[in-house]
């Protein structure tokens, strides 16, 4: 898509983004609010008609449908997402506490993945048709064919259960980072390999590439120099669309699997004890996380491309 | 912005007179391992249309004493090639009866998504303009926006019914096929009104409706493939989650979650379903990469 | 052609990394090593409580660190039996009134007197109705309290009370300052062996021996309730030697634990009927039910033998109302198939089960056994499962209304030891009972009033004689808490399902 020079371009993909993440909030709210029944949710289990309809008066679910959104849309901005009905505590609290552990998951997922899926794109694009790069691809497409939580659990079952190497699940120190960010790493890795190995072919067949071979300089060098230089842009988007990927709903799985206290299992359980108010903010806050992403990564993919195509 | 048709295979090309068609297609036919995979996804295709029927045993004949069996293991029953679960019955009846069920939502999402995306498309790349940008924008939005928990949020509300899981899961794939189907109208429009236009790439119209068209519906048949594999795996994970498909219908996804609390002592209750689900999807992906190489990737 | 030489400043800073990596790994060691002996003992539980005020909650999780900050006025010992607690003895002084002789000099944690007027307070805010306690259902009965002066106090019972002993051994005295604050929930204040240190939202709460308690001081100086959700990690943790306890495993990971025990519990599980729906009016059809389905087995593989039968009543050999002469029906389903045929039913019937998922220990695969054993003798049963609260609303349905379910599994725990615990169910109006029978109902009332123990006893037993022929659910078992220890941990588990960290001791090695 042309938006024109890069500040005009900046500013239209930001206002974009707000308008994706108000999309968000707005579905959200509809189907919260509208469809869904708040004031059931809340009632004990077994109020009466009237309590209901007065839970419904009380959080001002019979005013009309606008006014409701523009206050909800109103508090959200302030930060105020709500109490949570199970924790009795503000949602956007429950899911700051979350947050981190997240945070801490996807980063070293996006590192074994960035990392592993560049170094091997790069080795299997250089070396079309042969056995690593036939293996190597093979490998990547049965890792994107798998479900991501069934590939956690079989190293679970591997690793944890049977080698006894690592803790089978939950947070508990830096040991048990290893198999949720190596899967995260496996499958995130494999698209990234894929798209490097592509561009470093394409390169390979260029007209500078096949000079610099038969000009008999040593292949390493044109590999890590040149080669490396105009794949970075393909690297770091990919990079970063595979962030959009896991945070979109990727780790969360993974996040379950491992019983690792992060948003994802905190969406899981929100949702299954009905609460709402932290439902809501887990997948807006997830939601902005993936926008923002999202718009980052364009940005980034404008820029070099202005830098390499000035004008 | 990411495609989920991503880079295809084979890095080298082939070109001959008539694209090399009829060669391809030849060799396409004849190559073995391309054909055990067609054979178990004819095989699963068979197992979705008859449930149960072809199982060697009655997925709910429970057998107590026989419980937890683990694979190669021999029940009173007779002998289970993937064990039996908590309550003796047969995995691998279990397995194909879930066959059912994890397809048709898998194909009917799949199919729900491919109409609106091609409908979207086809009206954007052929009046333009105002439709063309509106279409654009929706496809923008749609592909910016963090779908799978949108899908959470929506099932937790609406209840984890099949029929919300297939409402739900088109808005995964219809932007995929609205871009594709949108780029290949445009290029059909402009063929046929820019008759000289031989830059567009087309020449005499015999050979536009020869080329085009076909090309077209074999993209679409080629995306739909991929699709239907990741469609499948996003109801998987919401199976799993516990907010998709609920018991007692049972998916392939489904088997996993009720496996999940045995793994220490049972492995084969998640593994199984799973590895029959991951074939299943490698199946649709190789299979859908070889027909993107046998009808031409570029036209 | 450039070379690339390593700097000076890159050299030093790899060396650094590398010490550094070594030293943070030989540290994490040796704090683990150093840590183990002096470690708090740490108990895993799967929900994080909403509140630790211990008068409002009653879940099982919530019970881990709110019983061991909080005493009532009497308690069970070990046998199950009741003892005296805060309150040195007591007596009915009148048909609606019982008094209470305190025991002297206790302070709640705060330094609070524990008195009279402390004691009244905390019978009258908990059954105040604005307070909105989850036991509601334990406290009926109970009109209010007021002190009589400093060491008694006057528990007043709406009429003929002969259950409020038992009451009190659950009704949680709390200090009448601190209980008015709002932050109470998060800061909680009890009279007993423990006192609440902190509570890490997310992680753990942790309590500390109170050093001034009146009874017998406790061995272990400090403990955590862990919120670990997911039970493969409960297990994980416990074979690394992170945390000491795992509560309610499942049979087959028992014997993944260090060391595991097996108790009896005071939980029954049960299919209820809905006794007004046509198919089951009959008493014939019930007993049907009751013979077509094999509990042996059912203790035998799916709970692998972490269970019994229990004898078609709800209660179990020490508990007043037990009747020795009633043993659980037998498995016969020819014998079924025939009464069926008498009711009538010789084509079967269709009925729904209802259950709750996630729940009850394998309660979904228990409810797909037993719907698989009924269809044997020809009703065929369709398995329903449901969310935890739409499952307790259906419970709520009167059993006339159209909607109401046809059976329902569920558990039912009798910590009272005492059969009037179940009056709910059984009664032609009790809030969960999709039953009338009125000989039942008039045994119950006369029971309710009658202060002899042993004539009340004998009423309860005819009870279950009487339902014996008429019964309210396909009777399951009675089922066993398995509880996984470390292999540093001496204890050994209560008949109720409480978890005194005061009886707990640490193996020293």
């Amino acid at each position: 898509m042309n938006y024109g020079s890069l500040p005009a371009f900046t500013l239209r993909r930001l206002r974009d983004g707000l308008v994706v993440l108000f999309l968000v909030t707005l579905i959200i709210f509809v189907l919260g609010h509208v469809v869904g029944d708040p004031a059931e949710v809340m009632a004990p289990v077994d109020a009466s008609e009237q309590e209901i309809a007065r839970i419904r008066q009380q959080l001002g679910l019979d005013r009309p449908f606008g006014e409701q959104f523009v206050s909800y849309f109103g508090s959200l901005v302030q930060g105020d997402f709500g109490q949570s009905l199970w924790q009795d505590r503000p949602a956007l609290t429950v899911v700051n506490e979350a947050l981190p552990a997240t945070v801490l998951l996807t980063v070293v997922g996006l590192i074994l993945a960035g990392l592993g899926g560049s170094f091997l794109g790069m080795l299997a694009g250089a070396r079309p048709e042969s056995r690593l790069d036939q293996g190597a691809n093979l490998l990547s497409i049965v890792a994107l064919s798998v479900p991501n939580f069934w590939l956690g659990l079989l190293l679970i079952v591997i690793f944890a259960v049977e080698l006894r190497l690592v803790p089978t699940s939950g947070f508990t120190g830096w040991q048990s980072l290893i198999l949720p960010a190596g899967t995260l790493g496996m499958i995130h890795g494999a698209r990234i390999f894929q798209l490097v190995r592509s561009a470093t072919f394409e390169e390979i067949t260029k007209p500078y590439a096949l000079v610099a071979r038969s000009k008999g300089l040593p292949e390493r060098f044109i590999l890590w120099k040149h080669i490396l230089r105009n794949t970075a842009v393909i690297m770091a988007t990919t990079v970063g669309w595979e962030y959009v990927r896991m945070m979109g709903g990727a780790a969360f799985a993974i996040e379950v699997v491992f019983a690792w206290p992060g948003i994802g299992q905190l969406m899981i359980q929100a949702a299954s004890r009905q609460d709402f108010p932290v439902l809501q903010a887990a997948v807006i806050v997830a939601g902005a996380f993936v926008i923002v992403t999202n718009a980052a990564v364009d940005l980034f993919y404008r820029y070099l491309d202005t830098r390499i195509h000035p004008g | 912005m990411a495609n989920s048709a991503a880079a295809t295979g084979t890095i080298t090309g082939e070109h001959s007179a008539d694209g090399g068609t009829t060669a391809r297609w030849r060799q396409w036919l004849t190559s073995w391992g391309l054909l055990i995979w067609v054979g178990y996804l004819l095989a699963i295709g068979l197992f979705a249309m008859t449930g149960s029927d072809l199982a060697p045993y009655d997925p709910t004949a429970q057998q107590v004493l026989a419980r937890l069996l683990p694979p190669f293991s021999a029940s009173s029953r007779g002998f289970h090639w993937l064990g039996t679960d908590p309550l003796g019955r047969d995995m691998l009846s279990s397995m194909i009866a879930g066959a059912r069920l994890t397809l048709f939502i898998a194909v009917v999402s799949t199919f729900a998504g491919m109409a609106v995306g091609v409908a979207l498309g086809m009206m954007a790349g052929y009046y333009g303009g105002l439709v063309d940008r509106l279409v654009m924008r929706l496809t923008e939005l749609q592909t910016a926006m963090p779908m799978f928990l949108v899908a959470i949020f929506f099932l937790t509300v609406m209840g984890p019914k099949v029929i919300n899981v297939i409402i739900i899961l088109p808005a995964l794939v219809w932007p995929a096929f609205a871009s594709l189907v949108r780029a290949e109208t445009m290029r059909l429009r402009n063929c046929l009104f820019v008759e000289a236009a031989v830059a567009s790439g087309c020449t005499e119209r015999s050979i536009l409706w020869a080329h085009i068209l076909p090309n077209l519906a074999s993209r679409i048949a080629v995306l739909a493939v991929i699709e239907v594999g990741h469609v499948m795996l996003a109801e998987a994970g919401l199976s799993f989650l516990g907010i998709g498909v609920q018991p007692p219908q049972t998916t392939w996804g489904l088997l996993i979650a009720k496996g999940r609390p045995y793994l220490a002592v049972a492995w084969w209750l998640a593994i199984m379903p799973g590895l029959m689900l991951g074939l299943t999807v490698l199946a649709l992906n190789l299979l859908s990469r070889r027909l993107a190489t046998a009808s031409g990737a570029a036209a | 052609m450039k070379t690339i030489h390593p700097s000076f400043l890159s050299v030093v800073s790899l060396t650094a990394i590398r010490y550094l990596f070594i030293l943070s790994w030989v540290a994490f060691f040796s704090m683990g090593a150093a840590a183990k002996s002096s470690k708090p003992i740490i108990i895993a539980v799967s929900t994080e409580p909403s509140t630790l005020d211990g008068q409002a909650v009653i879940d099982r999780n919530s019970r881990v660190a709110s019983g061991n900050i909080f005493e009532s006025l009497l308690d069970r010992n070990a046998r199950g039996q009741i003892v005296s607690s805060l309150a040195e003895g007591y007596s009915s002084i009148n048909e609606n009134t019982w008094r209470f002789r305190l025991r002297k000099n206790i302070k709640f944690h705060n330094g609070e007197p524990f008195n009279g007027e402390a004691a009244a307070n905390s019978v009258n805010r908990i059954i105040d109705k604005a307070f909105k306690t989850q036991r509601s259902s334990y406290l009926e009965k109970i009109k209010g309290a007021k002190a009589v002066d400093e060491y008694t106090v006057d528990v007043m019972t709406d009429g003929v009370n002969t259950v409020l002993p038992v009451q009190m051994t659950q009704l949680i005295m709390v200090p009448p300052k601190a209980a008015r604050d709002r932050s109470f929930g998060v800061n909680p204040v009890g009279t007993g062996p423990y006192k609440f240190v902190a509570w890490d939202r997310g992680r753990e709460i942790r309590l500390a021996a109170n050093e001034s308690y009146w009874g017998q001081k406790p061995s272990v100086k400090e403990f955590s309730v862990r919120i670990i959700p997911d039970a493969q990690t409960q297990i994980a943790a416990l074979q690394a030697g992170e945390i000491d306890l795992v509560l309610d495993l499942l049979p087959e990971q028992a014997k993944l634990a260090p060391k595991f025990i097996s108790v009896p519990a005071t939980e029954f599980s049960y299919i209820g009927f809905n006794a007004h729906k046509k198919e089951m009016a009959d008493p014939r059809v019930r007993i049907a039910m009751n013979l077509a389905v094999d509990k042996v087995t059912l203790a035998k593989s799916l709970y692998q033998a972490h269970g019994r039968p229990m004898d078609a009543q709800h209660l179990a050999k020490g508990m007043l109302g037990y009747n020795p002469n009633i043993k659980p029906f037998p498995y016969d389903p020819a014998r079924a198939k025939q009464l069926l045929k008498e009711a009538g039913y010789g084509n079967g019937m269709d009925l729904v089960l209802h259950a709750p998922i996630g729940r009850y220990l394998k309660g979904e695969e228990t409810s797909e056994f037993v719907a698989a054993q009924l269809k044997e003798v020809g009703i065929r049963v369709k398995v329903q499962l449901h969310e935890w609260n739409a499952y307790r609303k259906l419970g709520r349905i009167s059993g006339t209304e159209a909607n109401a379910f046809d059976l329902k599994y569920g558990w039912n725990s009798n910590e009272w030891f005492d059969a009037s615990r179940i009056v709910s169910h059984i009664t032609c109006d009790g809030t969960s009972s999709k039953i009338c029978n009125k000989w039942v109902d008039e045994l119950m009332d006369r029971a309710i009033k009658t202060m002899d123990q042993k004539a009340r006893d004998k009423l309860y037993q005819e009870v279950w004689a009487t339902l014996n022929k008429d019964p309210h659910a396909i009777y399951l078992l009675q089922q066993n808490l398995i509880y996984g220890l470390a292999k540093r941990l001496e204890w050994q588990p209560r008949l109720d399902d409480e978890v005194r960290v005061a009886t707990m001791r640490v193996a020293t090695e």
